[in-house]
């Protein structure tokens, strides 16, 4: 199915091989360079850092980490950027998992990602769903739709909060990698 | 002849009728090999063949799903079917890319042995109700052996069976 509309999307396109992924901007607060972190004193599978920001430590979900396990992907590059993204901005069941991690409410969370990842415009005529019996399915697990940029190329347009709330924090939770 | 003679004679359904009569007796497949497997399709189901694809992996999905193929800027759920009845993985860039009005499915391929016309009467109805046989729609003889045709709709609905569980 295609998604004919010529409006753009602004993303983030976070590459790998062979396939790169795409985060809708809006689920991005801000991106900070990872240049110092200290490890954290509570360590979970996907959070075993702090990201240092001036006399403060942000948790730093391992995102880059998280990605090639999942998908079966190589890094493509290092991966010393972060996404930084306000807690208050999830919904309140993602907020409720994230006290689990010792997360304060009103602060804020990093998600590690690769060095070379950019923001892009993406036309939605670009994007299709992913195909028909697997659509609902994938979409309910944070997996939207895909982008044709190139002849034989693909990517995934994924969501941060479904991946994060039912990935990243499940797997913590029942304490599996 | 003439142009009115042409077209008559290119209007005349006699012919076209008796070609038809000749074709429902004969039926067409697309014969395949998949791993150690052959398998046909109606010729039909298969829009085409296709060499050289990068299949993306798909995580969330049961194991014969072994990821999205782009076809002409399209998706396609690649089946593989050595891992759906014999658990062993297939290695391969070869699709078979589905003819299905809702959906976008392919099956990864070894090689098309043959694309075939048989006469109706050495296609067989199968009459075993187990679980495998619900993949298949019939058996065609070739050479003395018997192959399987597929039914491409039923791997969906096992698909959306497994999604949903």
């Amino acid at each position: 199915m295609i998604l004919s509309d010529e409006s753009i999307v602004k993303v983030l396109r976070i590459p790998y091989k062979p396939f790169s992924f795409l985060v809708n901007r809006i689920q991005c607060t801000s991106s900070v360079f990872v240049a110092e972190t200290a490890p954290r004193t509570e360590r979970f599978p996907w959070l075993t850092e702090n990201l240092v920001v001036g006399p403060s430590e942000v948790p730093l979900f391992d995102l880059d980490g998280f990605l090639r396990h999942l998908f079966h992907v190589d890094a493509d590059g290092a991966a010393h950027l972060a996404v930084m993204r306000d807690l208050n901005t999830f919904a309140p069941d993602v907020r409720d998992r994230c006290r689990g991690y010792g997360l304060e409410e009103d602060g804020a969370v990093g998600f590690r990602i690769p060095s070379a990842t950019v923001m892009a415009d993406m036309p939605l005529s670009r994007l299709r769903l992913c195909p028909g019996t697997t659509a609902g399915f994938l979409e309910r697990k944070g997996i939207l739709a895909v982008s044709v940029l190139d002849t034989d190329a693909m990517h995934y347009l994924i969501d941060l909060d479904i991946l994060f709330s039912q990935e990243i924090l499940e797997t913590g939770k029942e304490g599996g990698r | 002849m003439d142009n009115a003679e042409l077209l008559q004679r290119l209007k005349q359904p006699s012919t076209d009728d008796s070609q038809q009569a000749a074709d429902e007796t004969y039926r067409k497949y697309v014969v395949f090999s998949a791993g150690e497997s052959t398998y046909a399709l109606p010729a039909a189901d298969v829009k085409e063949i296709s060499f050289d694809n990068t299949i993306y992996f798909v995580p969330f999905t049961p194991p014969y799903i072994r990821g999205f193929a782009n076809r002409h800027g399209q998706p396609y759920t690649v089946f593989d079917l050595e891992l759906l009845f014999r658990n062993e993985r297939m290695e391969s860039g070869a699709l078979l890319i589905l003819n299905l009005p809702h959906d976008q499915a392919s099956i990864l391929i070894t090689d098309v042995d043959e694309i075939i016309k048989v006469p109706a009467a050495s296609v067989h109805s199968l009459t075993s109700d187990d679980e495998a046989s619900r993949y298949f729609l019939e058996s065609v003889t070739l050479g003395g052996k018997e192959v399987f045709v597929l039914n491409g709709a039923r791997l969906l609905e096992r698909l959306e069976r497994d999604l949903e569980r």
